[in-house]
């Protein structure tokens, strides 16, 4: 044998017993390898017997590489030795187990998640719209005319006043947008960033999330719209759960209401989170307004359809108990951690 | 303004409990708190909405309750004597700024303090008492709704003309500041000056004192877009503003007109002059046509005539039958939220209590609607990001302009009215929230990080806002670049990305050098995303100098359509394979892509090629590096010689030597 050889030799022989060590099962085929590889008649004694044949540069490298091997195998046969010894001694099962972390979704999105859960059931698909929106989709679309002082409820961000350009306040434009592109029948939520002036406090941030929801066909009501919302209402927070509609204002329903739902908090007894009337108000909602229809070109003689909005943070606050709306904003893994 | 029981119940014919009142405001919906309780009587506010801005009075919102019970409603006393002749000219310059204008002058007046009765009204109302002349028009204004100014007639010079502002005008308000005006401010003037504001203050030239003897009382209706934007321009809102911007009619404006007229005549002995009208004489009749099956279709109930009439009436509507199953219906002039048959419908539904309508699930065509196929990827590439171990951070997306202006390549949008300067600006990338984010954990105890965010940034193009979808991975002291170099390659495999390719690229967040842009290369030149060590100046600004930051942005937009979850079957293999390991020597600056191109351009039953080690330092010469790999070979439909995989290794030791420069480990120790 050249040297060559003697050296592809010692190359084979480290690759199989790396590869073979890693389908060892027990301290009796570990021993087996131990015998195959590093005893006194395993491979590697083998290939030293054949050394004294070599040149002398030839002898030393060969042994230099084999010495190195060897040593490298007996690593491995330390190391697994280890594992193994471990594996055979009665341990402490009461010390804990090693910490093991999750990558989780942020609990807006977990709320998003399974309030789409809830819609998409009942046939709704899921749609998102621009940040970024014209004062057309926002406001005029919506049958809320330039001038109006129904406008005040929206306190708008704008990019540019002068040209109409503003950051959404809400996510009915989205309505707008999705109805010019599609004909009825129709269900979709659309979910999104929505930007208010609103300071930063426990309660207010000028960022937050909205879900808006609409569905259009033929003989669409009221009574539909409640059926809806209120098993919404008991998926999202219980069976037990009361829900009651109240007449309220937007410009882009007629009829509208605002629903209320008993608070989980005291179970509808009074307590401050609901200001002691036993429930909270969760959400906006009414029959499209027929101006609404005509804007994007639906007859509204013939069909009809109910739309509603609500706030992400808000739901989220309810259902996990949440205090402070600055923490969704404020990214601690501990906050993010909760949830699931 | 606020409500008491007491005074709603004056114009109320019949009696109404006090809790009963508060449960009627509750269940339409006007959310009454009641503010304090006086004397037996209680206070409350109301959330009255835009479109109903009568109930800015005790009149409309005595008038609202009245279809819950059996009472009528009872108008204030407004008959009084016009004993003189006197009156004044009047122009209007545009009549579709101010719809109807009406003045009266009132001679002789003798103001002293208003009567016990009008103070407290107006003190639980709200308001602050003066003397009469001013308690009047406040009280009134409050009573009917309408807002009233009234004016020190000596003060007016000649004619008075309700036209637009003028550039260089100005005056001294009532409140005691010093306005300006221009071509987008309704005034009232007289020959030689503004004297008021339209619709929102008067001006204290012309202010009534106590020692007044002679007044103009003006009633009108401004259009109420004009005054707002006045009010807007002006920063000033005021109770005639905010009445005025939700609509006033003609009629309203003839009563209070009538009704201050009356007071301060009773009040004040002042003689009544001639009433002088400008613009519009009538408000046009609106008839509404109501087809009663169409409140039952949009209600989803049956409604009995009966009910129908009784709201209706009682509101003040007038309903007439036409044919068997529509009304024709005339509401109030000043309920000018009524304009079309579904605002009809609103009122049923209110009164008739929504309570009262069923909950149904509806039946509908089955056919869904899909959700829009960005959502559904966005949300699977979520998953992805998560099953990979990393947490989904959320961050606001306004930011302050150092956040702004970090990313030099295009420019940054600011807000026109921020609230803060820390929040006037929309973010052009996800980078410094984050690191934002990851320097807050730290401080709060929290030091390895795996996060993402997806969200929008924005930047200028061509002068208008491009908006796009980015993807921040970042990994804080929790590994190195490989880590989630790893990671982002497991990504982009999983969303179905197949070849990619990272290239050095210099970059803003990585001045040290350590940036490599992504590539798609079905995407042609399109880089899809960044991945890059943190340079230490950009720690520094953040404050994160210690920690060790890796980051990678992706553009999912540029790569959306190409992300694909479709997964097709492939049999699982039925011989088995040989793995061989490899150590070269190269030069330092040899790519790891150069490599595996040069094995795999040999064509050889190659399964996978995994890199395992690299190693520079003892034992290897200076400016040259190891690499150890495995190279997996089989074949698909019978197993491999022995002989065989030694031939392929030689080629592979071949190829690597010839092309690449890479010796075999071991073979010449002095390479």
């Amino acid at each position: 044998m050249d040297l060559k050889m003697i050296k592809e030799k010692i190359e084979e022989i480290f690759s199989d017993a790396r590869h073979e060590i890693e389908n060892i099962k027990d301290a009796a085929d570990l021993e087996s390898w131990k015998v195959k590889y590093l005893g006194r008649k395993g491979m590697l004694n083998k290939v030293f017997s054949i050394l004294p044949g070599l040149a002398i540069e030839a002898k030393k490298e060969a042994g230099l590489l084999l010495n190195d091997v060897k040593r490298k195998l007996g690593e491995i046969y330390e190391a697994n030795r280890e594992v193994d010894s471990q594996g055979k001694k009665k341990i402490n099962l009461s010390f804990p187990g090693k910490n093991a972390s999750l990558g989780r979704l942020h609990p807006i999105s977990v709320t998003i998640r399974e309030m789409s859960d809830i819609f998409t059931k009942l046939g709704f698909g899921v749609a998102t719209g621009p940040e970024v929106e014209t004062s057309y989709y926002n406001f005029e679309a919506l049958n809320i005319p330039e001038g109006h002082p129904a406008r005040d409820a929206w306190d708008t961000f704008y990019i540019d006043e002068s040209a109409k350009i503003l950051l959404r306040p809400h996510t009915s434009p989205v309505q707008i947008r999705l109805m010019e592109k599609k004909s009825p029948p129709l269900r979709i939520v659309a979910v999104g960033k929505c930007f208010r002036r609103d300071a930063v406090d426990a309660t207010h941030s000028p960022v937050f999330h909205q879900m808006e929801g609409f569905m259009v066909d033929h003989n669409i009501n009221f009574a539909h719209l409640k059926g809806v919302l209120t098993h919404f209402i008991n998926q999202m927070f219980g069976e037990n759960v009361k829900v009651k509609f109240t007449p309220s204002y937007f410009p882009f329903t007629e009829p509208s209401a605002e629903l209320s739902m008993s608070c989980i908090i005291c179970k509808g007894k009074g307590c401050p989170t609901c200001k002691n009337s036993g429930f909270i108000e969760v959400l906006g909602c009414g029959m499209i307004h027929p101006q609404v229809f005509r804007n994007v070109g639906y007859d509204p003689e013939k069909y009809s359809g109910f739309a509603f909005g609500m706030g992400i943070e808000r739901l989220a606050i309810i259902k996990f108990g949440i205090t402070d709306i600055r923490y969704f904003y404020q990214n601690d893994i501990k906050f993010i951690n909760q949830f699931i | 303004m606020k409500y008491s029981y007491e005074l709603v119940s004056e114009y109320i014919d019949g009696r109404i409990e006090k809790k009963e009142m508060i449960d009627f405001l509750d269940m339409l919906g006007l959310n009454p708190v009641v503010v304090s309780e006086e004397e037996g009587d209680i206070i409350w506010d109301l959330e009255t909405p835009a479109n109903r801005g009568y109930l800015l009075s005790l009149l409309g919102v005595a008038q609202e309750i009245l279809p819950f019970t059996d009472s009528k409603i009872k108008l204030p006393e407004d008959k009084f004597a016009e004993d003189i002749g006197s009156e004044i000219a009047v122009k209007i310059e545009n009549e579709k700024d101010c719809f109807y204008y009406s003045c009266r002058i009132m001679q002789d007046v003798h103001n002293s303090a208003s009567p016990e009765y009008m103070k407290r009204a107006l003190r639980r109302m709200g308001y602050r008492t003066s003397f009469n002349t001013v308690d009047i028009s406040n009280f009134v204004m409050a009573e009917i709704g309408q807002p009233l100014h009234i004016f020190d007639l000596d003060k007016i010079e000649g004619h008075v003309e309700i036209r637009r502002g003028r550039k260089g005008e100005s005056s001294v308000l009532i409140d005691g500041k010093k306005r300006e005006f221009d071509e987008d401010i309704l005034v009232i003037a007289d020959e030689k000056k503004v004297i008021a504001v339209a619709g929102i203050m008067g001006c204290q030239i012309s202010e009534v004192r106590e020692n007044t003897r002679n007044v103009l009382i003006e009633s009108a209706v401004f259009n109420p877009v004009v005054v707002r934007r006045s009010s807007k321009k002006l920063g000033l809102a005021t109770e005639a503003s905010l009445r005025f911007e939700r609509g006033i009619d003609i009629d309203t404006a003839s009563k209070g007109m009538a009704r201050t007229a009356y007071l301060i005549q009773k009040l004040c002995n002042g003689r009544a002059g001639k009433l002088v009208e400008s613009g519009k004489k009538n408000e046009r009749k609106r008839e509404i046509e109501l087809e009663i099956g169409k409140a039952e279709r949009i209600l989803g109930i049956d409604i009995k005539e009966s009910v129908i009439s009784n709201i209706l009436t009682k509101l003040g509507f007038a309903a007439n039958k036409k044919g068997k199953n529509t009304y024709i219906i005339e509401p109030p002039f000043y309920r000018n939220d009524i304009r079309e048959d579904v605002d009809i419908i609103e009122e049923i539904a209110r009164y008739g209590k929504y309570s009262e309508i069923p909950s149904m699930i509806p039946v509908a065509t089955i056919k869904p609607t899909p959700s829009i196929n960005e959502v559904r990827k966005t949300e699977k590439i979520k998953d992805i990001a998560v099953k990979l171990g990393f947490s989904e951070f959320i961050n606001m997306g306004l930011t302050d302009k150092k956040n702004a202006e970090i990313k030099k390549s295009s420019p940054h949008v600011p807000l026109e009215n921020p609230l803060s300067i820390n929040l006037g600006f929309l973010r052009s990338s996800l980078v410094p929230e984050m690191l934002e984010s990851i320097r807050y954990n730290i401080n709060h105890g929290t030091t390895k990080i795996d996060a993402f965010e997806t969200g929008k940034v924005f930047c200028m193009k061509n002068g208008s806002v491009c908006e796009e979808t980015n993807m921040l991975f970042a990994v804080a002291n929790n590994g190195n670049f490989f880590d989630l170099k790893g990671k982002i390659e497991r990504f982009l495999k999983e969303c179905g990305l197949k070849k990619i390719r990272f290239a050095d690229m210099p970059f803003n967040f990585s001045e040290d050098g350590n940036n490599a842009s992504i590539y798609l290369e079905d995407n042609g030149r399109n880089e899809i995303g960044n991945i890059f060590i943190l340079s230490d100046r950009v720690k520094t600004t953040y404050d994160i100098e210690t920690e060790e930051i890796c980051l990678c942005e992706l553009y999912i937009e540029k790569f959306l359509n190409h992300v694909n979850f479709d997964r097709q079957f492939s049999d699982l293999p039925k011989f088995p394979s040989s793995s061989r390991d490899f150590s070269f020597v190269f030069q330092g600056n040899v790519s790891w892509n150069e490599i595996e191109n040069t094995i795999l351009s040999l064509n050889l039953p190659i399964e996978k090629i995994s890199f395992f080690d690299s190693y520079e330092g003892e034992n290897i010469e200076r400016g040259k590096i190891s690499i150890s790999f495995s190279v997996i070979f089989r074949y698909a439909d019978r197993t491999l010689e022995n002989a065989e995989i030694s031939e392929f290794s030689v080629k592979i030791t071949e190829a690597v030597n010839s092309r690449l420069k890479g010796r075999l480990r071991g073979e010449n120790t002095n390479c």
